[in-house]
């Protein structure tokens, strides 16, 4: 596909990175030109300096040609207009715009037909807000991802001695837990990957990945660990886009939630937005502040400051002041790659949650949801099933006839709104949607060809 | 309430569908996304309550489910489409090959668009049916591929078609 980018900030730059290594045709814009000169090193692209609205500058990008826009510049303003005049001039089929701000975002209207041209919006901080919200949710879990609107959910867990089903073969699941269907998608241990078979033991601080029907999920959980004390008292540092909006997301769940924000206009503002959360005006890793504010009785300490520095020695100095679990964003992958689980419980990269979202819009067939895993090496996505035996490779097929790529297994299949974990005798039906799981995620193709419909298909 | 009449055998011919001035010999484009344009352009040629940009949107959304490449340099992409009441039938043969995406990374040398409404029915599926089962004789792929004008084109397509016809 050829692909505009525009915008050749952090983001930008994680969207041509994975696009580019997806065998895209992919132009960078910006106005940055040392910005542009960076990627032009790295990657196979080409890049244009200027205006990512001016019509001149999107034709000099390719626009005549391109089947994607996707502006990402730190201007909302900017990314909206350059997807309208996208629209108005070149006719770009897809565009994409990532838009901060909730004033635009919750404007019923604004987009659409008879509104501005942008086909997906795309919000990062409402995206980590979801996350990190239902990872307070699920104390003890990694990560929980959302697929068919959150009917199914992945989730990653570590193993503890004390959960029932740790030491015991995978198959007594089922006798565990009879009246609750599960499936493991994988099991990384000491970050080997494990494909599970009914006789693999899971083994204290493996890392577990299932997917279960939202309600199922508590219980499943409960067998890899004994569950974790619910979550009452919550701190986060940094009040920025997303710890506002983290912290009133939470606040409307009733959770007991302080935030600290440095730039003392900044934590006025957002104390006069907020109602019962306790702003704190103050730096996130001083010691006396944390002891100040009983850091050691928090159930949860969550960074979420534009630093990763101060995200990951904030959220290190609560971990060893005694919060129960901490987790921080971190963006730049020098320090992703070395965090795991070390100091700190979970760690947050924007980057991949970001570009999941994109990628669900750019994969050729009917992709609802991709979610990248393992810093990108690994991949959970929610491909809709079309056609018939003749026209589809999946439908009208039973699981065990698919040709699916080695180490991808299908986890579950959303049906009319119910969930079916299936066993290999399951058949699939057209407009099925089934969420798969791909411990290399170079299959990506392989996958996409088997659910892509063939020309007999109208 | 009529559709018994129709059932009647219908015979499907692609004479039909296609007429001249939707035909292009040589066209000079450079990429998927405006093949799709021009082909969405000659589609919606007399079709006065038609808007030319739902066809092209009806093309791509099709396209993003799967490939319509059939392998030689050949693509039948088609869309439903809401209020038509006929299926119809572009022609574009291109001057330089085009990439269109496809699996195998070959690019396209002539597109064979078909459009048709939004209820399927057998007899879509017929016309596609015939359309692959044209472009898939060699000799019909030779006359397409030397035709000299868009009339040309246009004959040898449908050529094949009294021919057959003739035969059967």
């Amino acid at each position: 596909m050829k692909i505009i980018i525009l915008g050749a900030s952090q983001v930008g730059q994680s969207i041509c990175e994975v696009l580019v290594g997806e065998n895209n045709d992919v132009t960078v814009v910006d106005l940055n030109g040392a910005a542009l000169a960076k990627l032009l090193d790295q990657f196979d692209i080409r890049t244009v300096k200027g205006n990512a609205a001016y019509p001149a500058i999107l034709s000099n990008a390719g626009a005549d040609d391109a089947d994607v826009v996707i502006a990402v510049t730190d201007s909302d303003e900017l990314n909206m207009l350059a997807c309208h005049i996208a629209s108005i001039k070149f006719g770009t089929p897809t565009k994409i715009a990532r838009i901060r701000s909730n004033q635009y975002r919750d404007t019923t209207d604004l987009f659409g037909e008879n509104g501005l041209a942008v086909d997906v919006v795309i919000s990062p901080e409402a995206i980590l807000t979801n996350l990190i919200s239902r990872l307070v949710d699920h104390p003890g879990a990694f990560q929980v991802l959302d697929f068919a609107a959150g009917i199914v959910q992945l989730v990653g867990v570590k193993a503890y001695h004390d959960g029932p089903l740790v030491g015991s073969p995978l198959r007594d699941l089922k006798k565990h837990m009879p009246n609750i269907e599960t499936r493991v998608a994988a099991i990384y241990r000491r970050n080997e990957v494990i494909k599970p078979k009914g006789h693999t033991i899971i083994k204290p601080d493996d890392e577990v990945f299932f997917v279960a029907a939202r309600k199922h999920i508590r219980r499943v959980m409960g067998e890899m660990r004994k569950m974790d004390v619910k979550v009452k008292r919550i701190m986060i540092a940094g009040g920025g886009n997303i710890g506002s909006s983290l912290a009133r997301t939470l606040e409307l769940k009733g959770y007991s939630v302080k935030i600290i924000e440095q730039n003392k206009i900044r934590a006025k503002s957002i104390a006069a937005d907020l109602n019962h959360v306790v702003v704190l005006n103050g730096d996130a890793a001083d010691t006396e502040l944390l002891l100040q504010e009983n850091i050691e009785s928090m159930d949860a300490f969550i960074a979420v400051t534009e630093s990763d520095e101060i995200n990951i020695l904030a959220g290190m100095v609560a971990k060893r002041m005694g919060a129960k679990r901490v987790m921080t964003l971190v963006n730049r992958s020098v320090y992703l790659e070395k965090l795991e689980h070390q100091d700190i419980d979970v760690v947050i990269a924007p980057r991949e949650v970001t570009v999941g979202t994109i990628l669900a819009h750019i994969r050729q067939g009917d992709v609802e949801a991709v979610h990248s895993l393992r810093r990108g090496r690994a991949e959970a996505i929610e491909a809709v099933a079309h056609g018939d035996k003749k026209s589809s490779k999946v439908v009208g097929r039973y699981i065990r006839e698919l040709t699916l790529p080695e180490g991808t297994g299908i986890g579950a299949i959303v049906r009319n709104n119910e969930v079916v974990i299936p066993d290999r005798d399951e058949k699939i039906e057209a407009e099925d949607h089934v969420i798969l799981f791909m411990i290399d995620k170079n299959q990506i193709h392989d996958v996409e060809a088997l659910f892509e419909v063939d020309v007999s298909f109208i | 309430m009529l559709d018994f009449l129709l059932d009647v055998d219908t015979p499907v011919e692609l004479a039909n569908y296609l007429s001249l001035n939707r035909v292009i010999c040589d066209l000079e484009i450079t990429s998927r996304k405006r093949l799709f344009e021009r082909l969405a352009k000659l589609l919606v040629i007399d079709l006065e309550e038609q808007d030319e940009k739902k066809i092209f949107r009806a093309l791509v959304e099709r396209e993003k489910l799967g490939s319509t490449c059939v392998g030689d340099g050949l693509a039948i992409p088609h869309g439903r489409i809401e209020g038509l009441l006929e299926p119809r039938i572009a022609i574009v043969r291109l001057a330089e090959p085009v990439d269109y995406g496809a699996r195998d990374n070959k690019p396209i040398r002539m597109a064979f668009a078909l459009l048709v409404p939004k209820d399927a029915t057998d007899e879509h599926l017929k016309i596609l049916g015939l359309l692959a089962e044209r472009l898939s004789d060699n000799d019909v792929r030779q006359q397409l591929y030397i035709a000299g004008s868009a009339q040309q084109l246009f004959d040898s397509f449908l050529a094949d078609s009294a021919l057959s016809k003739a035969a059967g």
